[in-house]
């Protein structure tokens, strides 16, 4: 189950984490729990927006309109090579 | 004591297992009363807390260990927590389930079933989970896990004699415990099988083989650690060779559990209704559909400005005709025996440009509440995702997306986000893209003068001008990805977040926060620059026509020819290098300073035609960015060579798209004509 969540993240380009939940047939929850574990075992990385220090002291703060930054995962180059490499 | 008790079967250990935020504390209250004792784990900072109670002429001693999502040794709960069950052997494991999020919780079962102790399964907040919608089948669980279920509402003390005696009856029978145990993904289970036995009779107790094996196919540095020294050197190098040669091994053991909890789930819980699917659910159908989302987006798009044009726009025209004209009118009068230069330096340069910029504030507040509005009910990030699908066909790599989102807001935040981008390519095409992005300042300058050109129509065509602008993002980037940067196709993966009803303090803090910040901006840099551009076209005497500016305004005419736009118009555009909003400050000196009660909307809707402004617009949203912006892509590329290229690129777009918009006018022959 955990191949098909990447075979689906690789091949839609940019998903979101209910469209995959519903194409797995489980709940978002067990979706974000999926990635979770992905992501510890290097398989898919957290990304941000550069910012590495909280909204309050950042110097930018008044301009940005993110502050409920939605929570992104990327592809790493691992998940990538143990796709390919298990590509029937 | 307790040891021989336990031999004697008087005293039964229970350990109680679960994830954070089930109510394990409550029902660890509820079980052990006052007869508890908190103390921290031998050697670590974790709390274990334990108590006793007695049942049945038996004494319970209940273990309450740390709540974890897994049993992964990822973090010291979790090392705690299996330590404790691997070493200590308790006589059974009651471990709670939150019953509104059973399939999370069920993970932590799939590893607790691993390990050599039964387990009861206690599921929490039923109630909760009923008026959610959610049916759980408790004996249909029960009977698909092959272990006791037991329904609990534990604020309540619901179904607690209930767990207690399962977990009695369990801890004097384990013989009887046959549980459902998850199997991993059928590509490694003779991977497992030959780690087994490369182990063989080698595992010191207390651990088992079985689960040693899946450990290590799971990567389990701890677990590895332990293997190498138990094992010879000969043995660990095979076990070695076929864990690397199998490093994703890891994708069917956790895929196996899940796998395993797909089938439980489907046998025993009942889904809400389709009326009853979440509102978030419910909403995103819509709001991240490939297509509705994107009517959606350009919906929400058109009501921002829609507001602004509607709500502000008739207070900023009462602003400057009603405020400001009559200010600089009297202020001339106070300054009458002031040198002449004095009293135009105030009253043109400081109230006729810095002064016209706050008539902006009533545009800025309502623009800021929209947007605050979109983003506390947390539309903002669906907008975003719709918007990715459309930057995916850049070719852009899935990191860009976060900091040219953040372009909305400044520009300035998205060129330094993309520093999170590892590839340089990707980055460099990310910083070029960035300034495309219409920040809150261009669309600020968009909403203020597209109503005084364009009235009625002031809604599409704003709407369509930062439609256009998005689409030349896109051919720029399409062009950029296929000559000068080889696209990555990097997949991304996002998580929403939940929609909420907005709160007022939350859109208040917003609108503050920006509209300070645009006062300072217009109290030091706007106030400076309007008094500059004020003194270019005063000096060095007779009038406006003139003046140093004038003289260099003039020097553009064959651009300003091409362009549709006097040389007044080039001189507002070039001073927005500064800041964005100097293009209304400026035109405010130049239109501003002959105007008597029409204030600035009527001078320009008088003097500057629907095509000229077309191609001004066009421009001001295509320019290139502000100082700050241009410092940040220095800054971010360490390259004056593609800093310069960027602006260079910028540039030449902003005069093509605004030659192009007053070329096609005049050849359709639109609005050539003064209103």
């Amino acid at each position: 189950m955990l191949e098909k969540l990447l075979r689906l993240a690789a091949g839609r380009g940019s998903a979101e984490v209910g469209a995959l939940a519903r194409a797995l047939g489980v709940g978002p929850g067990q979706a974000v729990q999926m990635l979770e574990t992905l992501e510890r075992q290097g398989y898919l990385e957290r990304t941000g927006a550069g910012c590495d220090q909280p909204c309050e002291r950042c110097p930018l703060h008044a301009a940005c309109p993110a502050e409920r930054r939605p929570r992104l995962w990327t592809l790493t180059p691992k998940a990538a090579r143990v796709l390919g490499r298990r590509n029937p | 004591m307790s040891a021989a008790q336990r031999e004697a079967g008087r005293e039964i250990v229970v350990a109680l297992a679960g994830q954070p935020n089930v109510g394990k504390s409550t029902i660890f209250n509820l079980l052990t009363g006052l007869s508890q004792h908190v103390g921290n784990w031998p050697g670590k900072t974790v709390e274990r807390k334990e108590g006793t109670l007695e049942r049945d002429g038996i004494r319970l001693r209940v273990i309450d260990l740390p709540g974890t999502y897994s049993l992964s040794a990822h973090s010291e709960e979790e090392r705690v927590a299996r330590d404790y069950i691997l070493h200590e052997r308790p006589d059974v494991i009651v471990m709670i389930a939150d019953a509104c999020a059973l399939e999370r919780n069920l993970y932590l079962l799939t590893e607790l079933l691993v390990l050599p102790v039964p387990v009861v399964l206690g599921l929490n907040m039923m109630d909760l989970a009923e008026s959610e919608g959610i049916e759980i089948e408790p004996h249909v669980l029960a009977a698909a896990l092959g272990l006791p279920v037991v329904p609990l509402v534990a604020k309540r003390a619901q179904g607690i004699a209930e767990l207690l005696a399962a977990a009695l009856r369990l801890a004097q029978a384990p013989q009887e415990f046959a549980p459902a145990r998850p199997e991993i993904g059928a590509p490694h289970r003779a991977v497992l099988e030959r780690v087994r036995a490369l182990l063989g009779a080698r595992v010191p107790p207390p651990y088992h083989a079985d689960w040693v094996a899946l450990k290590l196919l799971e990567g389990d540095a701890e677990v590895a650690n332990l293997a190498r020294a138990w094992l010879p050197a000969g043995a660990w190098q095979g076990i070695d060779a076929l864990l690397r040669q199998h490093e994703d091994a890891v994708l069917d053991v956790a895929g196996g559990r899940y796998e395993w909890i797909g089938r439980m789930v489907r046998a025993a819980l009942k889904r809400p209704r389709l009326g009853q699917v979440s509102l978030t659910d419910r909403l995103d159908r819509v709001a991240v559909h490939p297509l509705w989302g994107m009517a959606l987006l350009f919906a929400a798009l058109a009501l921002v400005f829609g507001l602004t044009f509607w709500v502000a726009s008739p207070i900023q025209v009462w602003l400057d005709v009603g405020v400001v004209v009559p200010l600089r009118d009297g202020l001339r009068t106070a300054l009458a025996g002031a040198p002449h230069w004095l009293a135009a330096l105030l009253a043109d340069g400081v109230l006729g440009g810095a002064g016209l910029v706050l008539t902006f504030l009533p545009i800025l507040v309502v623009f800021f509440a929209a947007l605050a509005l979109l983003e506390e009910t947390g539309y903002l990030a669906r907008a975003a995702y719709v918007m990715d699908r459309f930057m995916h066909l850049l070719g852009l790599h899935g990191r860009s997306f976060l900091p040219l989102f953040l372009g909305f807001g400044c520009n300035v935040p998205a060129v330094m986000g993309a520093r999170v981008i590892e590839s340089r390519s990707a980055r460099l095409l990310t910083i070029l893209l960035a300034p495309l992005v219409p920040c809150s300042a261009r669309l600020a300058v968009l909403a203020f003068l597209v109503p005084i050109f364009f009235r009625e129509h002031a809604l599409a065509v704003a709407v369509l001008l930062v439609l256009a602008n998005l689409v030349v993002l896109a051919a720029l980037g399409v062009a950029l990805n296929h000559t000068l940067f080889r696209g990555e196709h990097a997949a991304f993966i996002m998580e929403l977040p939940l929609y909420r009803a907005p709160s007022p303090r939350g859109i208040a803090r917003f609108v503050w926060n920006n509209t300070q910040a645009f006062l300072r901006k217009a109290g030091g840099l706007i106030l400076a620059l309007s008094a500059l551009v004020w003194a270019l076209g005063y000096f060095p005497g007779a009038d406006l026509e003139h003046s140093w500016l004038a003289r260099f305004g003039h020097g553009l005419a064959p651009l300003g020819a091409l362009l549709g736009l006097d040389w007044r118009m080039l001189v507002a555009l070039l001073t927005s290098f500064v800041a964005k909003e100097n293009a209304v400050a400026t035109l405010g000196i130049l239109y501003g300073a002959g105007s008597k009660a029409a204030g600035l909307a009527g001078t320009l809707a008088a003097q500057v035609a629907p095509a000229s402004a077309l191609s001004f617009l066009a421009a001001t949203m295509l320019f290139i960015p502000c100082v700050a912006t241009v410092a940040a892509m220095r800054q971010e590329t360490g390259s004056w060579r593609w800093t310069l290229f960027g602006v260079a690129l910028l540039l030449a777009i902003a005069l093509g798209a605004a030659a192009l918009v007053y070329q096609s006018c005049r050849l359709l022959g639109f609005g050539l004509s003064h209103a």
